[in-house]
């Protein structure tokens, strides 16, 4: 566990140097005051003394458990996995196939492959959740939602 | 008189058919959002906000508040019921109220929590009318004093979120480095954009809080078994004589409490319903009997636990500092409509500021009203499977994140949030300090830079007012806090809440 914790540590010394370095190549102090890089630059250097404070009482005082404890089992992982996945598809086919299109895709990809749904309780929510709430929204919340970009699926209402 | 008739113009605006709309829809959001457990009050408000994108402002935040303190009545109905808190201000109420359900008493036990979270409620409503003057002191302010009182909130918050004040410092400086990129606001410099258009404008702070605490909060539910939920039965709603009799002083205590931790920044709900609890025990003539069904057990924290959500809005309302994750996000829901809240709020737009207090009074007053009768209601929705919620939940959180700006890019950056919060969890890092700093941190660097310009460059500008002084020594106070619990031994340590 103390390793995992010691990683993470050194990362965000790593970042907090390349912010640091970053803010220091923006303008540092300008005429009328502190430039841009300022701010930045000096939360990096607190930031960065922060990690090693936390490095350093990592050292002194390592924390029970070991880092396997910290990783997720088989179904955990490939729950985590497939979430995040069907979700940057899904931000990947918005603009693309429309709203309606790509919510009931993600719809039906969650409640069969992870949450094992019954097929009549996996379509309507489905279909409730991508042109029922796209209706909702488009009509009703004024918050307009994107129709597809192809040229048919367009002319569909998608 | 003249905040009288300002509160009477505040009814008048939260008595619109149009706001008792917003406010009952808000109430009912909220409490979903404290019964479904493994949705939290800010990751629920994140959630919500694309519904109010096309309402006019002061709806929108009658709305948003709604839900904050509606999930309070909520959190109470799952820890009675199933064990399970729907939010962390309420685990405290599972000691006692779940062994009043377990004895047949769960009508009693909610009955009581949702009277005294109505009384703890209205009591700081009130305190923050009450408050209201103190706004004329805050015009006051310069850009050193308020700089200055920045550094309080944020040392506040991190002092008191999570076990470690180190962790809740960087989690703070994450927050403020967030707030940094885009378009520098004086010089017009990009920072730290990558070349990326959609950065210029900076990161948009819905997606990052509905990234940090709703996407991160569906990854660690994955982790789980998703187990049916068993509820307790209900017998009847209606407390006894010797219930009502029991609660009273619990209730008052506990209001009072909830309401003075309210005022701090940074202390969390839990830590309120905590000492509430403790308070009781302490008081009770029989210390013994706590954790086997005590009446006090539930009216403490739960009046401590609401007073505590209303009181979180004085600092906001007064001083323009956000006390908690979920007020923070609710004054990005303000910044979002084009409205700074703070003394300036009461000036510019009072019709605003008087209309979300007294929609306070009547949202409270709704709750207690609704929340009796749907109790079977939500026992209903709680027996919704989560391997059907987390669907909705993800679809939700998707929309909302496009929606705000009608990009995906938002959604991606969303999810990219949402594994920063996830690691962040996973190491036992606080979420509220970086939602804090990353709402605030703009405005920070706006009083830290001014006052400089101001100086010509010298710092001695920062020490000059005695107010700035005062503030800045309460910070390092607070900074020095984990250093004098050193040397005085462990008993000076404070209630602290992993959220």
């Amino acid at each position: 566990m103390t390793r995992v914790h010691q990683a993470a540590s050194l990362l965000i010394l790593a970042f907090s140097a390349w912010v640091a370095v970053a803010a220091y190549k923006m303008t540092y102090w300008a005429y009328i005051g502190p430039g841009p890089g300022f701010f930045p630059f000096w939360l990096a250097m607190i930031m960065g003394t922060l990690a090693v404070i936390w490095f350093v009482q990592l050292w002194l005082s390592p924390l029970p458990g070991e880092a396997s404890d910290m990783v997720p089992n088989r179904l955990g992982c490939v729950r985590i996995a497939s979430l995040l996945f069907s979700a940057i598809l899904f931000g990947y086919c918005v603009e693309r196939i429309g709203f309606s299109l790509s919510m009931l895709g993600l719809l039906l990809f969650l409640l069969t492959a992870l949450g094992r749904q019954k097929w009549y309780v996996t379509l309507s929510i489905s279909l409730i959740g991508s042109f029922g709430v796209h209706y909702l929204f488009s009509h009703h919340l004024k918050v307009p939602l994107p129709p597809s970009a192809i040229g048919f699926l367009n002319s569909m209402g998608l | 008189m003249e905040y009288f008739n300002d509160l009477m113009m505040g009814f008048s605006v939260a008595l619109t058919p149009q706001n008792l709309m917003f406010a009952f829809i808000g109430c009912v959001m909220g409490t979903l959002v404290g019964v479904l457990p493994g949705l939290g009050p800010a990751a629920g408000t994140a959630l919500l906000i694309p519904l109010t994108f096309s309402l006019p402002p002061t709806g929108a935040i009658i709305m948003l508040a709604a839900i904050y303190y509606g999930s309070q009545y909520g959190g109470t109905i799952t820890s009675v019921l199933i064990n399970v808190p729907g939010e962390a201000s309420s685990a405290i109420t599972c000691l006692d109220g779940y062994q009043m359900a377990q004895q047949g008493r769960a009508g009693a036990a909610l009955a009581i929590a949702a009277i005294g979270s109505f009384i703890g409620g209205t009591i700081a409503v009130m305190g923050l009318v009450a408050a209201a003057p103190l706004t004329r002191f805050a015009l006051e302010f310069g850009p050193v004093e308020f700089f200055a009182l920045m550094v309080l909130g944020l040392t506040l918050v991190s002092g008191l979120a999570g076990t470690s004040m180190v962790k809740a410092l960087i989690s703070a400086i994450l927050g403020l480095l967030l707030g940094t990129v885009g378009m520098d606001p004086a010089q017009g410099v990009p920072r730290f954009t990558f070349d990326s258009m959609e950065l210029m404008e900076g990161i948009g702070f819905v997606p990052v809080i509905m990234g940090l605490f709703g996407i991160s909060e569906v990854l660690l539910n994955a982790e789980e078994k998703w187990k049916p939920i068993i509820t307790a039965k209900m017998s009847t709603l209606w407390p006894s004589r010797q219930d009502l009799k029991d609660s009273i002083g619990p209730i008052f205590r506990g209001s009072f409490i909830g309401f003075l931790l309210g005022l701090v920044p940074g202390m969390t709900g839990s830590a309120c319903s905590f000492t509430a609890y403790v308070a009781e025990k302490k008081l009770s003539k029989t210390p013994e009997k706590f954790g086997t069904g005590m009446i006090a057990g539930v009216a403490g924290p739960e009046s401590a636990n609401n007073a505590h959500a209303n009181a979180a809005y004085i600092p906001l309302f007064t001083l323009g500092i956000p006390g908690s994750a979920t007020v923070a996000i609710l004054m990005g829901a303000f910044m979002m409509n084009g409205l700074v809240p703070g003394p300036f709020l009461f000036k510019d737009h009072p019709e605003v500021a008087w209309g979300v207090i007294a929609s306070m009074y009547v949202g409270n007053v709704m709750l207690l009203i609704l929340n009796l009768p749907l109790v079977g209601i939500w026992v209903k929705i709680l027996q919704v499977p989560y391997s059907i919620l987390f669907a909705i939940i993800m679809g939700f959180m998707l929309l909302g994140a496009y929606a705000t700006e009608n990009s995906a890019f938002d959604i991606h950056s969303m999810l990219l949030f949402g594994v920063v919060g996830y690691c962040m969890r996973k190491l036992d890092f606080p979420l509220a300090p970086a939602v804090l700093t990353l709402i605030l941190g703009p405005l920070m660097e706006k009083n830290l830079r001014r006052s400089l310009e101001m100086s010509q460059g010298d710092f001695g500008i920062l020490v000059e007012s005695p107010i700035a002084v005062g503030l800045f020594v309460a910070a390092a106070v607070v900074l020095l806090l984990p250093l004098l619990r050193l040397i005085f031994g462990r008993r000076a340590a404070l209630p602290v809440d992993a959220e």
